[in-house]
């Protein structure tokens, strides 16, 4: 191969047709945005619902619900992309998206531990809010830039 | 300095690896409308990238009907990394 490389001008074309072809593959098979919006607000619920319980009131009934529709909407999710011919990864193989996950995980668990620590012990009534708002934003955030979990969706 | 990999620079084939790379697994149909090329065709790339190891295909029964999963190996993934990073270098080498 080192014999007949290609010029600069063949091997930008070669990386202009990886980059199309990904970036087609995620634009034209990801699933509506009203499904990645429900998604995102029941997973919002959840960071809410968990700020805002106390014993046995009703936000736990909140949470609970956040997460039956935060389950089925994600099981929706993978179905969807599932008969369009796309087994969407659940863990990323590529170091950007091994990255952007662990931030996100590290990001998560932070809001939900101060969206109750903030509201108990601080008494800042305001943070369930925030950190629910926050997640919401960040999950749908996630499900537009990182569809199939492995790669990113760039700006046209 | 990362090497291109024969196997690989096909455009067809580079195109199927780099669809590959996007997802844990990809039905055939799918990459044969992507590649809009015929089935004969596509199943002689993946036959050149599957002796290669580079990637796995699974035939498994969906609704009743055969569909054939085709997923990057780890082994593809890297060659498929390293291919990516020599035509980079390429551009790169002013």
């Amino acid at each position: 191969m080192k014999n007949d490389l290609p010029s600069q001008t063949e091997a930008k074309d070669a990386l202009n047709a990886v980059h199309n072809i990904q970036q087609n593959l995620l634009i034209e098979y990801s699933p509506p945005v009203w499904l990645r919006l429900i998604m995102s607000l029941s997973y919002g619920a959840i960071f809410f619902g968990y700020g805002m319980t106390e014993h046995e009131n009703n936000w736990a009934l909140a949470m609970i619900v956040g997460a039956i529709i935060f389950t089925l909407s994600t099981a929706l999710y993978y179905y969807l992309y599932k008969i369009q011919g796309i087994k969407i990864r659940i863990i990323p193989r590529s170091i950007k998206a091994e990255k952007i996950n662990a931030y996100a995980a590290i990001g998560f668990a932070a809001l939900g531990f101060f969206s109750r620590f903030l509201r108990t012990d601080i008494s800042l009534d305001w943070a369930p809010h925030i950190c629910a708002a926050t997640a919401s934003i960040v999950m749908f955030w996630l499900l537009i830039k990182l569809p199939t979990g492995e790669t990113v969706v760039e700006e046209k | 300095m990362p090497e291109l990999d024969p196997i690989i620079h096909a455009p067809n084939r580079l195109r199927i690896c780099a669809m590959l790379a996007t997802s844990a697994e990809l039905d055939f149909r799918l990459l044969k409308e992507q590649l809009d090329v015929s089935d004969s065709v596509l199943s002689k790339q993946l036959k050149a990238l599957e002796d290669a190891n580079y990637i796995e295909a699974k035939k498994r029964s969906y609704n009743g009907r055969p569909r054939t999963w085709v997923s990057l190996t780890d082994l593809g993934q890297l060659a498929f990394n390293n291919h990516v990073a020599a035509l980079k270098s390429i551009i790169n080498s002013d």
